[in-house]
């Protein structure tokens, strides 16, 4: 009985195995694929952090947050956006607007 | 889900680092590694300090560690042990269990914490049941912490940008082989059994 038992989540425990290794590489060549390009901008994402991801001049990006020359608080977009009564998808659209542009460049 | 959790980073930084690390030494479903990578990717950017970050993450993890062994030892769970090895069900189980930790404990608490991090939470109160002495513990539990902080911190402060793929990735290839030890041990006892009834 208690062999059997030890079977049972053996075999479990191989299942589990594959499914995580099929899962492991289909992450990985969803990652790896050229073809997604990058990563979108999202509401979580701080001023420095967007700067720095998508390499944009910290001037361009102040300019569009409504923040001064010497302030790169550590708020999410979302805040940002809040705090001006704005939707965050603005904010995001003219950031994209903005990586686009100099990608173009 | 996922960002909600970093949007929560971003707001509140360490604390919620630290605290991401203590909830999952409980076995609490807690993305603490992601929380670390996002840490990594924040102070690469400039909005944490890379030093605090490891040492929130470390800190949480190891009260954490220490609290679920203290609690199996001092609040019952040595109680609960004893009388589970005088079951016949379960006691020639248990008893190899404690014999492999008395044995080979202290590399089972380092790997628990960072290679097969599923598993950490329950190593440690089989470790307090079985009343591991406490500075073994306390020396694997910290180089553990030490390896799995370092790491995960390291990978968000380099990847940066893409935490979230890396994050999906590596959270798969954890399980992958937290499962497959699993069933490499089951299926080495199993072998063993069964020469042994021939």
């Amino acid at each position: 009985m208690r062999r059997k038992a030890m079977l049972a989540v053996f075999v479990i425990a191989a299942g589990l195995t594959v499914f995580f290794i099929t899962r492991a590489i289909f992450f990985a060549v969803f990652w790896m694929d050229p073809e997604r390009g990058l990563h979108p901008v999202e509401p979580w994402m701080t001023p420095r952090y967007i700067g720095r991801t998508y390499d944009l001049p910290r001037a361009d990006l102040q300019e569009i947050l409504h923040l001064t020359p010497g302030e790169t608080p550590r708020v999410p977009l979302e805040k940002l956006a809040q705090q001006r009564g704005i939707p965050v998808e603005d904010l995001i659209a003219e950031i994209e607007a903005l990586i686009a542009a100099r990608a173009s460049k | 889900m996922t960002d909600t959790l970093l949007l929560l980073v971003s707001d509140y930084g360490l604390l919620v680092i630290s605290l991401a690390t203590l909830l999952s030494c409980f076995a609490l479903p807690m993305p603490s590694s992601l929380m670390m990578m996002a840490g990594g990717a924040f102070a690469a950017a400039g909005d944490l300090v890379l030093w605090q970050v490891c040492l929130g993450a470390f800190a949480g993890a190891v009260l954490g560690d220490q609290g679920g062994y203290l609690l199996a030892r001092y609040r019952g769970g040595e109680r609960l042990w004893a009388w589970l090895r005088r079951r016949p069900a379960s006691a020639r189980l248990l008893t190899q269990a404690e014999a492999l930790l008395a044995r080979r404990g202290g590399w089972a608490v380092y790997l628990t914490r960072w290679l097969f991090s599923p598993l950490g939470p329950y190593v440690n109160l089989i470790a307090g049941a079985t009343r591991m002495p406490w500075r073994r513990f306390l020396l694997a539990d910290l180089a553990g912490e030490a390896t799995w902080v370092a790491v995960y911190v390291t990978l968000g402060y380099v990847f940066g940008t893409q935490i979230e793929e890396l994050s999906d990735t590596l959270g798969n290839v954890i399980g992958a082989l937290t499962a497959g030890m699993v069933t490499l041990l089951l299926g080495r006892a199993l072998w063993a059994q069964r020469r042994a009834t021939r």
